[in-house]
């Protein structure tokens, strides 16, 4: 099964080259600059940004001991994005922007979090209540600075419904760079991520710091969710669905499910911007939150009615 | 040595827990017994330094509070009441997490998998092993936590009605280990009968306080009824022990 994945990624990032509103010939010097120029930045951004999406998912689900929470439920997505919009409308330098991004997604989610405490534990309906309320102060926020500032920001669909723009290298890098940062970070210590999946007095009595632990994993998921949102918009559902797929494929093993909650959060994103890229004619494009909200909407309308099927785990 | 319990005071909401002077030695076998709601699990929590509290715990001269997380997890194990785990982990993978204390770097070596084999084996559980946890029934779930807590491997025990759920022949295996096991162990139980029948001594609880610190053959009807309220008699009905 995981060299299936890993074909899977391989051949999607591959047609993702090849996909786009007309055919180009990439053993032609025209084809090929339009796929070295324009197609590979793209596909390596969305590669970069599903893999952020998906460890960032995982990491919410197991320290939140919830499987409904990603960076977009939390409300953490759209708050980074106002301080990205915000550091944009300001005319801060770029490199301000995911910086200001992590600071507003840091507030949003530890509003949320504290409102859905409840006797020290996390209610995972009050979670997603809460997410929906900083989503929709957020997304207003952002349309109101795009009001303001109509000159500077990127359109308001774009922000909200994300997008994966063409941009230089250098931003590339620094996106990939976050992800290989903390996925390394959360990866060496997948067993502590393991044992916070258990009730908090357990977890203590095998001597995991619970609050420190959790701290420094919100920090971690929340950069991830900052990173992804500066460069590409809210993108919904991939940091969702990806964990569930990976514990689906995988087991619940909180090392194999973040190193695949990132490769099929790849997967999702690169074959989601391949089909924006080629469902319209003359170049148009779908924003690809567009498509990943469709098919994540019905994917979590499925897990809102079958949960507690599969007793206390929902996955 | 052992455990050394001064002007313990804990506060759990408008609950209060007052024990003082509480003494156990190396390899006792302890239960502790009360109503529900007489502190039972609150005293065992803060055996374990899981509640914060008031007053002095030590283990073997040094107070609990002061070791690092590690090092108490290393030394005290316990069983609470009711276990969460938020994802579908297989047995083997659960067990395996009661090494946490002792995984070398952050990841289970060799040493850990090999302990975890044999603890499986230990508890019966060799043919559910790569079951998943919770698709087993509520008993199967109870045996599964106990041998992650017998694979911390800490030489204090702390069991919070350890038993919920197992059917006899189970509950009887659990026992039977624990009396044979050279750990100390403090159980909080429900059963007068087990308590009596597999204990060194059985510490009852009401209303937050220590009513009586006795070893199993001092146990009588007065002492039963000043702590529940209720007559009991010796009466011999099935009894599996």
């Amino acid at each position: 099964m995981r060299k299936t994945l890993l074909i899977a990624l391989v051949l999607a990032f591959f047609c993702a080259l090849m996909a786009g509103a007309s055919f180009v010939d990439p053993f032609s010097p025209m084809g090929f600059a339009v796929i070295k120029e324009v197609r590979l930045p793209k596909v390596v951004l969305a590669l970069a940004n599903g893999a952020l999406l998906g460890a960032s998912g995982a990491l919410y689900q197991i320290v939140l001991r919830n499987p409904l929470a990603d960076g977009f439920t939390t409300g953490t997505a759209s708050s980074c994005a106002l301080g990205a919009v915000l550091a944009i409308s300001l005319g801060l330098p770029f490199c301000f922007v995911p910086a200001l991004a992590v600071v507003t997604g840091a507030l949003g989610f530890a509003f949320v979090y504290l409102i859905s405490m409840r006797g020290g534990t996390v209610e995972p309906v009050t979670l997603i209540l809460a997410g929906i309320v900083v989503n929709v102060v957020a997304s207003s926020t952002i349309s109101l600075l795009k009001f303001l500032f109509e000159g500077s920001v990127l359109s308001v669909v774009f922000w909200l419904m994300g997008g994966i723009p063409l941009i230089d290298w250098g931003k590339i890098l620094a996106v990939l760079g976050a992800f290989l940062f903390c996925f390394l970070f959360a990866y060496r210590k997948a067993a502590l991520l393991d044992v916070l999946s258990f009730d908090d007095y357990t977890a203590l009595s095998l001597g995991a710091d619970v609050v420190w632990a959790r701290r420094a994993f919100f920090a971690v998921a929340t950069v991830m969710v900052a990173f992804s949102v500066s460069f590409c918009g809210i993108i919904a559902f991939v940091g969702l669905i990806a964990p569930h797929i990976a514990r689906r494929l995988f087991g619940a093993s909180a090392g194999d499910v973040l190193l695949f909650s990132s490769v099929i959060g790849a997967l999702i994103l690169v074959s989601a911007d391949a089909l924006s890229r080629s469902l319209l004619l003359k170049g148009a494009e779908i924003p690809v939150g567009v498509l990943t909200s469709i098919m994540g909407g019905g994917f979590f309308l499925y897990l809102l009615l079958t949960r507690g099927r599969y007793g206390h785990s929902g996955f | 040595m052992g455990i050394r319990v001064f002007r313990l005071r804990v506060k759990r909401g408008r609950f209060v827990l007052n024990v003082d002077g509480l003494s156990v030695n190396d390899g006792d076998k302890v239960a502790v017994l009360g109503e529900n709601g007489s502190g039972k699990s609150t005293l065992l929590l803060a055996l374990g330094g899981l509640v914060p509290f008031e007053g002095e715990i030590l283990l073997d001269g040094m107070p609990i509070n002061r070791m690092s997380l590690r090092e108490r997890a290393k030394r005290i194990s316990i069983l609470v009441q009711d276990v969460g785990l938020s994802f579908n982990y297989t047995v083997f993978h659960v067990v395996l997490m009661g090494r946490f204390p002792w995984f070398f770097q952050g990841r289970p070596g060799e040493e850990d998998l090999k302990k975890t084999r044999e603890v499986i084996e230990f508890w019966n559980l060799t043919g559910l092993s790569d079951r998943f946890y919770w698709s087993l029934s509520g008993g199967e779930r109870r045996r599964v936590d106990v041998a992650r807590v017998f694979n911390q491997d800490a030489p204090v025990q702390l069991f919070d009605e350890p038993t919920s759920f197992m059917d006899v022949a189970t509950e009887k295996l659990f026992f039977e280990r624990v009396r044979t096991s050279e750990k100390t162990v403090i159980c909080a139980l429900h059963d007068v009968n087990a308590a009596v029948f597999y204990f060194d001594r059985l510490i009852f609880l009401k209303n937050g306080r220590v009513v009586g610190d006795v070893s199993a053959s001092e146990v009588d009807e007065g002492l039963l009824f000043s702590v529940y309220g209720v007559a009991a008699c010796r009466r011999k009905l099935f009894c599996f022990y």
